[in-house]
């Protein structure tokens, strides 16, 4: 795999979790 | 890259191609070999989902992002297509649906949508998690490596996803500052004003303060 495209799931993976946790504080916002 | 190019999408080595992931127009330099047939695919899907392809078309950072997104997730889509692999297809339209707006920003509520587009027709919140973990553990597995803090709380999310749903003190704050970081390290890549090296050392940090901003304690704790 080149460097970039570890790059780019590595930035991915950062913005999935991000993601994740959005969510997570919606749906305590909705409790 | 090593001399003998295969294919990242079927591994083939013969009639290999450059392809620009996010379009050449948006990124000249996030090339990735393809053979002859995966690239005109490709290709194909650009077009089709309206990629922003002209060249003179002022371009935020964010529209390079979801251009480069837009690509990985196309070659994601196809990977599993071919291996009928549909974890694969499932994680390529988790991946599309984190740039599903066009400004760059998460979106939870398009995950629902998508999730629905696929066939769980009420998603729940249980079910969002559990499909944003597993992308989240394949993505960091093939970023980070196996064994990152990041992939190992997806991982218990994904085995547990109502015990995420536990309030973090001052968890909104610290999520919203990682965020910006995150979108100042890609738009520092992009103007060149940080080499890979450095990318990849700030986005292992921010991985590592996510993971425990996420942290939903430790499974035998």
């Amino acid at each position: 795999m080149t460097d970039k495209i570890r790059i780019v799931f590595a930035a991915l993976a950062t913005l999935t979790g991000i993601t994740l946790a959005e969510f997570i504080r919606i749906a305590e916002g909705n409790k | 890259m090593s001399d003998e190019m295969a294919c990242v999408v079927c591994g083939t080595t013969k009639r290999i191609e450059n392809h620009h992931v996010a379009s050449e127009a948006n990124d000249p330099i996030f090339v990735l070999p393809l053979c002859a047939k995966c690239h005109r695919a490709q290709t194909s899907q650009q077009y089709a989902r309206n990629h922003p392809l002209a060249r003179d078309l002022a371009r935020t950072t964010q529209l390079i992002w979801w251009a480069m997104v837009a690509g990985v997730s196309s070659l994601l889509g196809e990977y599993g297509k071919l291996r009928n692999n549909q974890d694969f297809a499932s994680l390529a339209k988790v991946t599309e649906s984190l740039i599903t707006g066009i400004d760059g920003t998460p979106s939870p509520h398009a995950v629902k949508r998508l999730l629905h587009s696929v066939g769980i027709p009420k998603p729940t919140t249980k079910t969002v998690l559990r499909a944003l973990a597993a992308a989240g553990r394949y993505l960091s597995d093939w970023g980070f490596g196996p064994g990152h803090p990041l992939a190992d709380i997806f991982r218990r999310i994904e085995n547990d996803p109502g015990k995420a749903l536990q309030e973090v003190p001052g968890r909104a704050d610290s999520l919203s500052k990682i965020t910006k970081r995150l979108l100042e390290t890609i738009s520092q890549y992009r103007d060149e004003t940080a080499t890979e090296e450095e990318t990849y050392a700030s986005l292992m940090e921010l991985a590592e303060d996510l993971s425990r901003v996420l942290d939903i304690g430790s499974e035998t704790g």
